[in-house]
């Protein structure tokens, strides 16, 4: 299971992660969470590798980005749940984007609501995180799917 | 344009918290950050000031870092401060107009706003006096014992630490990528959510195909050199606790009972 | 009158760190339309930068570039209209190919240029002819299914498809092997000859400038060393190998010749020169 291609594969994935939460920093630590990285969830679709790979890719961007800590285990913990998510609902593309969003509304909504004090309902913070996820994994996931389909032996 | 951006938080120095153990700095943050969450009055954030002030003295780094931590949720923070103060129902104490702030509102708001500025340099702390690398082996080594539940710290590790390696790299590669396609009119700039988002294609394909390309050479070349997997790979410097180590930890948990005595009694 | 102009060109990265680094100090030169120019210099002395000002990527600090009658250096210039004047083609372009088909690809500039799919799509075709590539054959393969050379063939029609006035290629013929370096080179040429448009070609082998220059221009630590025509400049040898750079193969022969006490009265830059030569003067003797 853990052969070296399959490292590589994740490592990799994690590069292009913090790679874009970087160099498109201000979409993706400003008040809009519009994380262009976030598109990158719908990759369990081709290769599991991309679990442990979003996971460690939203660790690394936390301890090269300035969030910190906090954001660092519940974004990273969300990220992981919807990767998993995201692999098994992989026989059906559209739905692949879901589990992201749930996970991030809700874990992410959580933590600004009971770690920051953002002071909105609780509902509000989730759906406000949920918007920005559903840009993110919809409107640049989903195509980025489509395209990368026809590419599919790049992750063999 | 990217490459002005030094790669990760952290700023050079030689004081006592730059060579403490990561884990002993990582278990800390934690610990400090929980204990934030104990904390009732303004007292108790007193004393946390003061143990973080004390810190951030030792660890010489300089003012303007420790606020540049603050930046990127400057916004949340004025943004909760504000509704805090003024939709929190309570004894009115000014009013502008139809906006009241009540005295209710005016804690409630300094109160969340120290927590979060507090919670915020406190972690941002750590990155400020632990390169990213030693970071992640003071991870592996923390995740080590859940190995007997399955975790592989190891290999997690090993992710870690080629990602980081392959960081500036993949940056180099997005911007070349960009700058072509730049020159071939794409415009990643301008134009509502939806259309960029479409612009963010050619440069998302090129790149996945470079990174993939990369991955398979670079597995290639580790099993070239007999790379195995991880269970008993030695490595150059093991990280060892040491007596500053162990005075910090007995300093944290003088902290946590300083806090916790202050909550009950005062 | 001239198609560029380039005026006091200085640029400075990363300014107000400490690590600021003068890339670009007063350049200036002037190139007239449809001329080749060549452009020499070893890493660091400055070519990408001063290619990438010729094209709106980078602004400068201070100085002015005015390309066709337009200063593409004040500000309320866009973007759109310096890509429809100046293509720019960087080194390995294959890595830009995205689209899922060749057509699709080269049809990415034309349309991003406000043309329409008609339009674009005669474009395509007379691109994809000029780089010495088949239509019917290659134009609904997925890029990535094509060997290098036809890769980076597909990449350079991308920009070509966009007709610029002004098409700069960065090394094209990075990483080929001779033949295919031969051929890419032959197809820049058709290029100009077809188009007449301005070609300015950075490159590392003087052979390549010395054949097919009108004008060099030296680069050496941001500043412009040299400028003049391939006869001019490579006679300079003394200056030229101070700057760590070499002759053409057929000047360096020549070169090593005259060392040898034999009277060459020409400048011969190129193989075919050097053969007349060398015929003169085993025919005179």
């Amino acid at each position: 299971m853990k052969n070296t291609k399959f490292l590589m594969q994740a490592a990799i994935i994690s590069a292009i992660y913090a790679v874009l939460t970087i160099s498109l920093m201000p979409f993706s630590y400003g008040i809009m969470q519009v994380r262009i990285s976030e598109a990158l969830t719908i990759l369990p679709y081709f290769t599991p590798a991309a679990i442990p790979g979003l996971f460690i890719g939203c660790l690394v961007s936390n301890i090269v980005g300035p969030y910190g800590i906090i954001d660092m285990i519940f974004g990273s913990g969300a990220t992981l749940i919807a990767a998993i998510g995201s692999y098994f609902l992989r026989f059906k593309p559209i739905l692949v984007p879901l589990p992201p969003i749930i996970a991030n509304a809700i874990i992410i909504g959580s933590m600004l609501y009971f770690a920051y004090g953002v002071p909105f309902p609780l509902p509000a913070c989730m759906l406000w995180v949920g918007l920005g996820e559903l840009i993110s994994c919809y409107a640049i996931g989903y195509p980025l799917l489509k395209y990368l389909d026809k590419y599919k032996k790049i992750f063999n | 344009m990217i490459r002005d951006i030094t790669l990760g938080q952290y700023y050079p120095g030689s004081s006592i918290i730059h060579k403490l153990d990561p884990r002993t700095k990582i278990i800390s943050t934690f610990i400090f950050i929980i204990t934030l969450f104990l904390v009732k009055d303004f007292l108790g954030y007193l004393i946390a000031t003061i143990a973080l002030g004390t810190t951030i003295i030792i660890s010489r780094v300089p003012l303007k870092f420790i606020l540049k931590g603050l930046k990127p949720i400057f916004l949340i923070i004025i943004f909760t401060f504000t509704i805090n103060m003024f939709m929190t129902k309570g004894t009115p104490l000014i009013s502008l107009g139809f906006l009241t702030i009540s005295k209710e509102g005016l804690y409630t708001a300094v109160f969340m706003g120290v927590r979060l500025v507090l919670l915020i340099i406190g972690s941002s702390l750590l990155t400020l006096t632990t390169k990213p690398i030693n970071l992640t082996d003071g991870i592996e080594k923390l995740l080590r014992p859940l190995r007997k539940i399955g975790v592989p710290a190891h290999e997690l590790a090993m992710m870690m630490t080629i990602a980081l390696r392959f960081i500036p790299t993949l940056l180099e590669e997005t911007d070349k990528i960009m700058k072509a396609q730049m020159a071939r009119g794409a415009d990643f700039e301008s134009g509502n959510i939806i259309k960029r988002a479409k612009a963010l294609i050619p440069l998302l394909v090129p790149l996945f195909i470079s990174a993939f390309r990369i991955a398979q050479d670079l597995a290639m070349a580790m099993e070239a050199r007999c790379y195995k997997g991880g269970d008993d790979r030695t490595r150059m410097n093991e990280m060892k606790l040491q007596g500053k180590d162990v005075a910090a930890f007995l300093l944290m948990i003088v902290f946590v009972a300083i806090i916790l005595l202050q909550r009950i009694y005062f | 009158m001239y198609l560029i102009e380039v005026k006091n060109l200085t640029h400075i990265y990363s300014e107000g760190m400490p690590y600021q680094t003068s890339a670009l100090t007063d350049v200036s030169f002037n190139v007239k339309p449809g001329e080749f120019v060549g452009i020499i210099g070893h890493t660091g002395s400055g070519k990408s930068t001063l290619i990438q000002h010729l094209n709106g990527l980078l602004k400068p600090k201070s100085g002015k570039i005015i390309i066709d009658n337009v200063d593409i250096t004040s500000k309320d210039i866009k973007m759109r209209d310096i890509r429809r004047k100046i293509g720019l083609v960087f080194q390995y372009p294959e890595y830009q190919l995205f689209e899922e088909t060749v057509h699709k690809d080269i049809a990415f500039g034309p349309l991003n240029l406000g043309l329409s799919q008609e339009e674009a799509d005669m474009r395509v075709k007379e691109a994809i002819s000029l780089v010495g590539l088949d239509y019917e054959e290659i134009a609904l393969r997925s890029p990535f299914e094509l060997s290098g050379g036809q890769k980076r063939r597909v990449a350079i029609a991308g920009v070509i498809a966009m007709k610029p006035q002004v098409l700069i290629l960065d090394e094209p013929t990075a990483g080929l092997d001779p033949k295919a370096h031969s051929d890419i080179l032959k197809m820049v040429e058709k290029i100009h000859k077809t188009e007449g448009n301005v070609i300015i070609l950075v490159s590392h082998n003087m052979g390549d400038i010395a054949a097919l220059a009108d004008k060099v221009l030296v680069m050496d630590g941001g500043r412009l060393a040299l400028c003049g025509s391939p006869e001019d400049v490579f006679s300079k040898e003394d200056l030229l190998k101070s700057l760590g750079l070499a002759l053409p193969p057929a000047a360096e022969f020549i070169s090593k010749l005259k060392g040898k006490g034999i009277n060459i009265s020409s400048k011969p830059l190129t193989v075919e020169e050097v053969e007349n030569e060398l015929y003169n003067i085993l025919n005179n003797n």
